[in-house]
């Protein structure tokens, strides 16, 4: 089944390392728990909110409870990363985020499933009072997403060779070009919720095209968020050991990811005319 | 290959309750979620029973309709979601490390967030009971437009909606740490065509929980939307369509029923030979029948659709595939035999559960396979012979493998012995309730009962009371098997380290270490043994 | 519960048990060509797997307890061989029964019209409504058409093309003594074709979980010779009856000013043209109300009238129990009058 992991992951087990006093093992944390409270306490509030009850408690409280143990989690990992193997808990790390975004795509899938199942079995598609999609502007937001994919390239490189500065100006860049996607879709969903009166609950139309939009755009904004958060650390001088480099993998990958989501995304919903 | 390692500094400790809530040991994880699904395991029950109280006689209405098919509802979600995946997860969580020789998971913390992150989403399950209109009572397949906001009111849908979006993060993110532990922590020499097969089965499902489970969630993401948001997606009258949602939560329906008896297969594929004194029969040819399995079992779905009024090209597609599927499962039933054919056979409860589970899971694999014939099944669907069908799969397949599994690696995990005495009374009692329970069950959906209703026509009077009454069987073996865990806790036999002599015949690692293993698992990771060339 | 009941219970069941081999909704009691065609299929799955059950059960058993020894006489631990077991037993004899069972499967699969985009011109079109059914009979010109509730009537022997719909939920149609089940799903149509070979009554179920009443939520198909089917039609084509005695006159302008109209249709009786709930116009001649729940007489007619929320919790009949004793009575002489 995975041969190449065969050989590559057997020589270079954690198991290997060292003898019983060497045997280090992370010791107790808060962290999951607290997280794990928080997305509790946020999902309780997007029940009361989604219900039409008052929610700002619950969120405000089922944040703190998400972004400071999310912080303090990433805080521990990096202080217990310098007692283990670098590059073998830069590939975990690796697998473990790659297997998150094939598990991510399957979200999308199911959405992507839902849209194409109704083009093909529907009685009609585009339903009946459903807006011509202008796909101009949309056109200019892929290709400048596209094109933010190779600038972030060129910045995951940069660092990890070293060339700070390069990296810094080329993940501005990215993160510029990042943001002019989310304008155009902003801009996007504006006109047709002003012009077009269309809406989410408009038919199932307007349903798939807010929700897969959406769902994508919150992925560019986390992405973004990543993105930043690379730049921030690129300022404080975290990167000057290039095996220490999962953050910039993840948040790099994380970008293609949202790319090639959108590039199927883009076919699918504005491009495909049956 | 590696920079320079600082040496760890000495880890804090906890003790007590805070120990429980901060431990990132994988063998105390495992410990949890066995102990979340244990309580699970008796709501539900409790919840079947209630079930088999009301559908005692025909037209009693002791428990009104609307609290029945929250009761039916509530039953599949806790045994599904809460009992039996966690179930299975924490014997993971517990047993993968310790066989392959890891000293703990990939991503410990990780780890305990996927146990802790069920926890909110279990108290939103239970919560749901009291708000206004009750839990959720949409059946656990939820087929809209009767779950839509329309037809069934009350927020009890959106928190078992958004509780089991929870608990899909759960399993993604614990099924992404299994996976990467197995890639990435064996020990040296161990290929993966060396792997224990309880890895191998995990494995499997870890791949089929990452993907089926998102597709649940934005299955769900959807639902929730038609319900709270005004979307169309399943609602005619917007354009939407139903047949679809069955398609979407069949497709992660299906590999689901795999993800659920999956490990349990590993765990069979361990204690038959161990009791037989013999090695595993046929090693590559289980794999591939996991591999097999897990393949076809996304390639299915449609078949608990073929009444839905799909094409017939559609139902031969999916009729052809739902039987191939019988082919792994009978290579694996047959080398379980073989496994033990010739062998000196000692009777252990465990090994009595596992030769219990093969008969029970033949024969729900059999019913299975029928169900999979569409003229047959356009008879059967939705009637008491499929509730007879997956209860035997379920119940005498997963939950007997459970607690096969359970008396076999309690001693490594409590360093104590069960009691044999009890744990034969506890086998014989599941094994009769089983089966009075749920074979008359094939009969009633023969003779024409459906599935999901609060009353019958009085004709299926005797078999629905002989059934209840069988409910007996099934509470006092699960109330044996508590009472021989707890006594056996404190006041068991020690047990060695190898406390089945498995290793007379095998080279399992969890048997190498104490019992209970140490906190690190291993003083020294044992070395795997050259290999044969057979 | 007392132990008498529970003894008095047991025995209700156990005779309802002995009665069961006439079960009129068990899969083996046919009365047509469809229904026996999967029941012979269905007889013959049963051996077949049985048998197969039986055997593997059985290796088992002499897996298990044939060779019983002792660590010293056993087979060595890394025996092999037995390749050809597992090659047989889990690989070519189920690809041989599968394979034929598929065949044999496929040849009844020609007895399902259920592809919906097949052109059909369906005699009657049914719909599922939470929890009852709208039946529509649809051959011939408009003054041939006419609807009805819960009650198929069918001619023996002739097939019968049935269109299925839904108005709400998924519901499926199921009458296990002419077919198998094809589901109702809202905004689509599936088909079914039905023969009957005999006359009688055949008992259907919903059989897709449609809600809190989806157990009483059930269907009765009556077979009839073909003048008989004709002579019930032809009644069905009329108006309701005009009221026979001073009482039911009284009853129906009960009927008129209570809610009743606005949920229920009464052919010939001017205002009552409600469409949520069973057409009425012939509900005399029905065996049941409450959809097959409960049986056709005056007094389960006035407990319908007042009391439908203890009987179907949750249906979307009201309990009406604001009339008093005499208005109550009249109108159920009325509904009762409606031939």
């Amino acid at each position: 089944m995975n041969t190449a992991t065969d050989t590559l992951s057997a020589s270079a087990g954690h198991a290997a390392s060292g003898e019983a006093a060497h045997i280090h093992l992370p010791g107790p944390s808060f962290w999951p728990i607290l997280l794990a409270l928080g997305m509790g306490l946020v999902t309780t509030g997007f029940f009361f909110w989604a219900t039409g009850a008052s929610a700002n408690w619950w969120f405000g409280l089922g944040a703190i409870f998400c972004i400071v143990p999310a912080m303090g989690w990433a805080t521990t990992i990096a202080a217990e990363r310098r007692h283990m193997d670098p590059a073998q808990t830069s590939t975990d790390l690796r697998r473990g985020f790659l297997l998150f975004l094939v598990s991510e795509s399957c979200i999308f899938g199911s959405f992507f499933a839902h849209n194409i199942y109704l083009r093909f079995f529907a009685p009609a598609w585009p339903p009946p009072g459903a807006p011509v999609l202008a796909t101009q502007l949309p056109a200019i937001g892929t290709l400048v997403l596209v094109l933010s994919s190779f600038t972030v390239n060129i910045a995951h490189h940069a660092i990890k060779s070293g060339k700070i500065t390069r990296a810094k100006n080329w993940l501005i860049l990215t993160i510029v070009m990042g943001i002019v996607f989310l304008g155009i879709q902003a801009y996007d969903w504006g006109f047709l919720l002003q012009f077009d009166k269309f809406t989410i609950s408009k038919g199932v139309f307007g349903s798939g095209y807010y929700l897969m939009t959406g769902f994508h755009g919150m992925h560019v904004l986390v992405g973004l968020l990543m993105l930043g958060l690379v730049y921030w650390r690129l300022e404080r001088g975290d990167y000057n050991n290039p095996t220490y480099s999962f953050s910039t993998d993840a948040a790099a990958y994380y970008w293609h990811f949202v790319d090639i989501v959108w590039i199927f995304l883009f076919f699918t919903i504005y491009l495909l005319k049956f | 290959m590696s920079t320079e390692v600082l040496a760890a500094p000495a880890p804090k400790t906890y003790s007590g309750l805070l120990d429980w809530l901060t431990t990132t040991d994988h063998k105390k994880i495992g410990l949890l979620y066995l102990g979340f699904a244990f309580i699970n395991i008796w709501l539900g029950g409790a919840l079947a029973g209630l079930i088999r109280l009301n559908l005692f006689n025909p037209g009693w209405h002791i428990i009104a309709p609307n609290v029945y098919n929250q009761l039916i509802t509530m039953h599949a979600t806790l045994m599904i979601f809460m009992a039996v995946m966690p179930a299975f997860a924490g014997m993971g969580n517990y047993l993968i490390p310790l066989m392959i020789g890891a000293r703990d998971m990939a991503f410990p913390k990780l780890n305990a967030f996927s146990f802790w992150i069920m926890i909110p989403a279990a108290l939103m399950m239970y919560v749901s009971f009291f708000v206004p209109g009750g839990a959720s009572r949409g059946g656990w397949w939820q087929y809209p437009p009767l779950s839509t906001f329309q037809f069934m009111g009350g927020h009890g849908e959106d928190l078992w909606i958004l509780a089991v979006i929870l608990l899909g993060i759960s399993s993604v993110t614990g099924a992404i740490n299994i996976l990467v532990t197995i890639f990435d922590m064996r020990a040296p020499g161990m290929k993966l065509m060396r792997m224990p097969l309880f890895v191998w089965s995990w494995l499997v499902t870890a791949t089929m929980l990452i993907v089926a489970l998102p597709v649940l969630s934005g299955t769900m993401i959807m639902l929730l939307a038609d319900r709270l948001f005004g979307t169309g997606f399943y609602r005619p009258a917007l354009g939407g369509d139903p047949l679809l949602y069955e398609h979407l939560f069949w497709f992660f329906g299906h590999p689901e029923v795999y993800i659920m008896i999956l490990p349990g297969f590993g765990m069979m594929s361990h204690i038959v030979p161990s009791f037989a004194g013999k090695k595993v029969f046929g090693y590559k040819g289980m794999v591939y029948a996991l591999c097999a399995i897990g393949l076809l079992g996304y390639t299915v779905w449609a078949h608990h659709m073929f009444t839905s009024g799909i094409t017939p090209a559609a139902q031969i597609y999916f009729s052809i595939c739902s039987m191939l599927i019988a082919i792994p499962t009978g290579v694996k039933i047959y080398s379980w035999l073989a496994s033990m054919w010739g062998g000196a056979i000692r009777f252990t409860t465990p090994m009595l559960f596992c030769l219990g589970m093969i008969a029970l899971f033949t024969f729900g694999g059999l019913t299975g396979v029928m169900l999979a014939i569409v003229p047959f099944d356009i008879v059967v669907h939705n009637t008491y012979f499929v509730v007879g069908h997956f209860h035997y799969v379920l119940v005498g397949g997963s939950v007997m493998a459970l607690l096969g599994g359970m008396h076999f690696w309690y001693p490594k995990i409590s360093g104590r012995m069960l009691s044999e005495k009890l744990g034969h009374w506890t086998f014989w009692l599941i094994f009769i309730g089983i089966n009075w329970v749920f074979l008359p069950m094939h009969w009633l959906g023969i003779e024409g009962m459906v599935r999901r209703i609060a009353t019958y026509r009085p004709q299926f009077a005797f078999w629905n009371q002989f059934i209840s009454l069988g409910f007996f069987f099934m509470l006092f073996g699960g109330l044996l098997f508590t009472w021989n865990v707890i006594v056996s806790w404190k006041k068991g036999q020690p047990a060695q380290a190898d406390a089945w002599q498995v290793n007379d015949t095998q080279q399992a690692f969890e048997w190498m270490t104490s019992s209970p293993p140490p906190v690190h698992n291993f003083d020294e990771i044992p070395a795997m043994p050259a290999e044969e060339h057979a | 519960m007392k132990f008498r009941d529970f003894i008095a219970a047991m025995g209700i069941g156990l005779a309802s048990l002995l009665a069961g081999c006439g079960n009129p909704q068990s899969m083996f009691h046919t009365a047509g060509p469809a229904a026996q065609r999967l029941a012979h299929l269905s007889a013959f799955i049963f051996i077949l797997f049985g048998v197969v059950a039986v055997i593997t059960i059985g290796i088992l058993l002499a897996a298990g307890l044939s060779h019983r020894g002792t660590l010293d006489w056993h087979a060595p631990w890394n025996a092999s061989g037995g390749h050809k077991f597992v090659l047989y037993g889990g690989l070519v004899i189920p690809g041989i029964i599968l394979f034929v069972v598929f065949v044999l499967s496929l040849q009844r699969m020609t007895l399902f019209p259920l592809h919906r985009k097949q052109p059909m011109s369906p005699n009657i079109l049914v719909i599922g409504h939470q929890w009852w059914w709208e039946v529509r009979y649809l051959r011939g010109p408009a003054d041939q058409r006419f609807t009805t509730a819960n009650e198929i009537h069918i001619p023996v022997g002739r097939p019968v093309e049935i269109a299925l719909q839904s108005a709400d939920v998924i519901h499926s149609f199921w009458v296990p003594a002419l077919h198998g089940k094809v589901e109702m799903i809202p905004g689509l149509t599936n088909y079914l074709r039905v023969e009957a070979s005999r006359a009688g009554n055949f008992k259907g179920q919903c059989a897709e979980y449609c809600g809190a009443q989806h157990a009483h939520m059930r269907l009765l198909v009556v077979a009839q010779p073909p003048a008989a089917y004709q002579a019930w039609r032809n009644l069905q084509l009329q108006p309701a009856q005009t009221p026979a005695s001073p009482q039911a006159m009284q009853g129906r302008e009960i009927f008129l000013r209570a809610a009743c109209p606005l949920c229920h249709t009464i052919r010939g009786l001017g205002a009552a043209e409600g469409k949520a709930g069973p057409d009425l116009t012939h509900l005399a001649g029905r065996q049941y109300i409450g959809a097959n729940s409960f049986p056709n007489d005056k007094a389960d007619l006035a407990g319908w009238v007042t009391h439908a929320q203890s009987l179907k919790p949750g249906c979307k009949m009201p309990n009406l129990d604001d009339f008093t004793g005499p208005q109550l009575r009249a109108l159920v002489a009325f509904l009762d009058g409606l031939k």
